[in-house]
């Protein structure tokens, strides 16, 4: 090999073995540091999955109760068709506007000296409506000297829809 | 003073052996369990015009010429230099040489060869010496054969590894190598591993087999060879036997009644005697090793020897340049992936979060909390949705009713609510208000009983409170 060839040969391996020292150190330096970004993002996924999955069961559970219908039926009309000749009183305690249209409406409802047995039964059928009302509280009081009979007073929970909301 | 920078080995080469009218060529190639020798002349007064035309082909084809310096026209010492360091001590052994030299180290090719650590923190080495005005008259001598060699070896060297490589040395056991040439006897000494020494003189088979001088060519041998043997303190070494001489048992009977060898000193003959030197040759040269060496150097290189060392020394370059890309290319390529894949999972964690909080851009680095904050907020308004779906609290309500009935009791009063139970009423034993308890904290809830003595109507009057 010629001297001038051998010296080009050689800052061409010298450059080349630095640039390889030079990578490397870098490499090893950087590597370090991305790896632990790369280990918080992957953190970060798996908790974003997690609200994503409890996200889903929100949207989950909205779906549902939209596909039941537009809403629970008329509860003094309901309880009065199911309890003929009972005193009824229904009392709106509150209401609060929730999301698409949807609002979540609390009824006090009172049942004066009702025959439990059939009341039972209005309960069970309050609860499987489609969207149901929901029995947030109850108390029953026995009718001294009547017996079967009491005072029902409850606390209803039940889901509306604006009209004209799809 | 010329040194080598390196030495090459070729794939097949022919080892030449020539004495004036008497030539032994053999040729060695690479196999797999070791040289594979083919003899292409043995003991032939001259080559043949047919076998210098193979032998040419052989050239053309990559094969090298291999000849050798004879003992006598070489110079063969152990040097030790007080370092450590074999760097360092490479260094120093020209000078070190030098001063054991009869003439200027400036008129010899010289090489170093096994230089290596010994236990006691020093480095020895071997070198090998021949002034250049005897190369080139071995070139000349090769080269009035018809033959023009690639690499000249040094003859002793070669005659000990190619005797301990065909009849392997017992550790330390000592061996004399002597090789009756036609027209030079060689003796080599050394043990186990270690060559130690090598002389020679320049008479031979041919003088020692003349009827009128062969018995003072003996006595000559005798004169020179037993002295030598004696300052290498191998006197009880095995001998080996070899060159053209050895083939011919009553010559080597001859030498050792000359040299007045007791009948138990062990000794033999290496197997194909005459192309032994040649087969030397040739092995050495198609195998590099740290016994290796070429004394034709400088300006008497071959080309070919210069070419193929140069090649060599591309062919390094562009490995160690290749090596170093390799590296370049896997740094840059670990780094790119690893920022590849930060880059993907920012962009995931980008999307889900946007996805989540409903907001066209998040913060970076904020995105988890961003996300957290908005279903936080967002919770209250699905949790009615929930509630829907779940069971309410009449499922409580009904066991508790059956219960009482069953076991006879009468309630006056139940208040459910989420996180409180209320129950009043009367039973006919105390037991029975105790099942209500455990149904329900089986439920879940921390029921509380509070009783009060029978009165007039004979019944336990009891109370349960139960919260979560």
């Amino acid at each position: 090999m010629k001297p001038a060839a051998s010296h080009g040969w050689s800052l061409l391996l010298a450059g080349a073995v630095l640039a390889a020292l030079f990578t490397t150190l870098h490499a090893v330096r950087a590597a370090p540091g991305l790896q632990q970004q790369i280990r918080r993002r992957q953190a970060d996924v798996q908790r974003l999955q997690e609200l994503a999955r409890r996200h889903a069961g929100d949207q989950a559970a909205m779906a549902a109760v939209v596909a039941a219908g537009p809403g629970a039926p008329a509860l003094a009309e309901l309880t009065r068709n199911a309890l003929p000749g009972v005193r009824v009183e229904v009392q709106e305690r509150e209401s609060r506007a929730l999301i698409e249209g949807w609002s979540v409406q609390w009824l006090d409802v009172m049942l004066e000296d009702v025959h439990l047995v059939e009341a039972g039964r209005y309960l069970a059928g309050l609860e499987s409506g489609r969207p149901p009302w929901h029995v947030a509280e109850i108390q029953i009081t026995a009718s001294e000297g009547a017996a079967g009979r009491g005072r029902i007073t409850l606390l209803a929970e039940g889901l509306q829809r604006a009209a004209g909301k799809p | 003073m010329t040194t080598p920078n390196a030495i090459h080995a070729s794939a097949s080469a022919a080892g030449f052996d020539l004495a004036g009218g008497w030539a032994s060529v053999v040729l060695a190639a690479r196999g797999r369990g070791g040289p594979a020798f083919t003899v292409l002349a043995e003991g032939v007064a001259e080559l043949s015009p047919e076998l210098k035309q193979r032998l040419d082909r052989l050239a053309a084809s990559g094969t090298w010429t291999v000849g050798a310096l004879a003992v006598h026209e070489t110079f063969l010492r152990r040097l030790t230099a007080p370092f450590p360091s074999v760097a360092k001590a490479r260094r120093v052994f020209p000078s070190l040489l030098d001063i054991q030299l009869p003439f200027p180290l400036e008129s010899c090719s010289c090489a170093y060869l096994d230089a290596a650590a010994t236990p006691d923190r020093q480095v020895s080495a071997l070198a090998v010496a021949a002034r250049r005005e005897d190369v080139a008259r071995a070139l000349e001598r090769f080269g009035a054969a018809g033959v023009d060699p690639v690499r000249l070896d040094h003859e002793g060297v070669a005659l000990w590894v190619r005797s301990t490589r065909e009849v392997p040395l017992a550790h330390q056991a000592a061996r004399v190598v002597i090789y009756l040439g036609m027209d030079r006897t060689s003796y080599v000494a050394g043990h186990g591993r270690t060559l130690l020494a090598a002389s020679g003189v320049r008479f031979g088979a041919r003088d020692f087999l003349d009827p009128a001088r062969g018995a003072e060519a003996l006595r000559h041998l005798a004169a020179r060879l037993t002295p030598w043997l004696r300052a290498q303190e191998v006197e009880t070494a095995q001998w080996a036997w070899t060159g053209p001489g050895a083939a011919q048992p009553e010559l080597v009977a001859s030498i050792r009644r000359a040299l007045s060898m007791p009948e138990e000193t062990s000794s033999f003959i290496h197997q194909q005697p005459s192309s032994f030197l040649a087969r030397a040759l040739a092995a050495r040269a198609i195998a590099a090793d740290p016994l290796s060496c070429n004394l034709r150097l400088g300006d008497q290189e071959h080309p070919r020897h210069r070419a193929a060392v140069a090649a060599g020394v591309r062919r390094g370059v562009g490995l160690a340049l290749a090596a170093s890309l390799a590296v370049v290319a896997v740094n840059v390529a670990w780094l790119a992936v690893l920022q590849q894949r930060r880059d993907a999972l920012q962009q995931q964690v980008q999307t889900l979060a946007r996805s989540l909080a409903g907001a066209e851009r998040v913060p970076r680095g904020q995105e988890v909390l961003t996300a957290e904050r908005a279903l936080q907020e967002r919770a209250p308004l699905f949790e009615p949705f929930h509630r829907a779906l779940a069971p309410s609290l009449l499922h409580q309500l009904g066991p508790l009713l059956d219960t009482a009935a069953a076991q006879q009791m009468t309630l006056s009063a139940v208040a459910l609510r989420p996180q409180a139970v209320e129950c009043t009423g009367t039973a006919t034993d105390w037991a029975h208000c105790e099942l209500i308890q455990a149904q329900l904290a089986q439920a879940g809830w921390k029921p509380e009983l509070e009783r009060r003595d029978a009165g007039a109507d004979e019944r336990v009057h009891f109370t349960i409170k139960a919260t979560r």
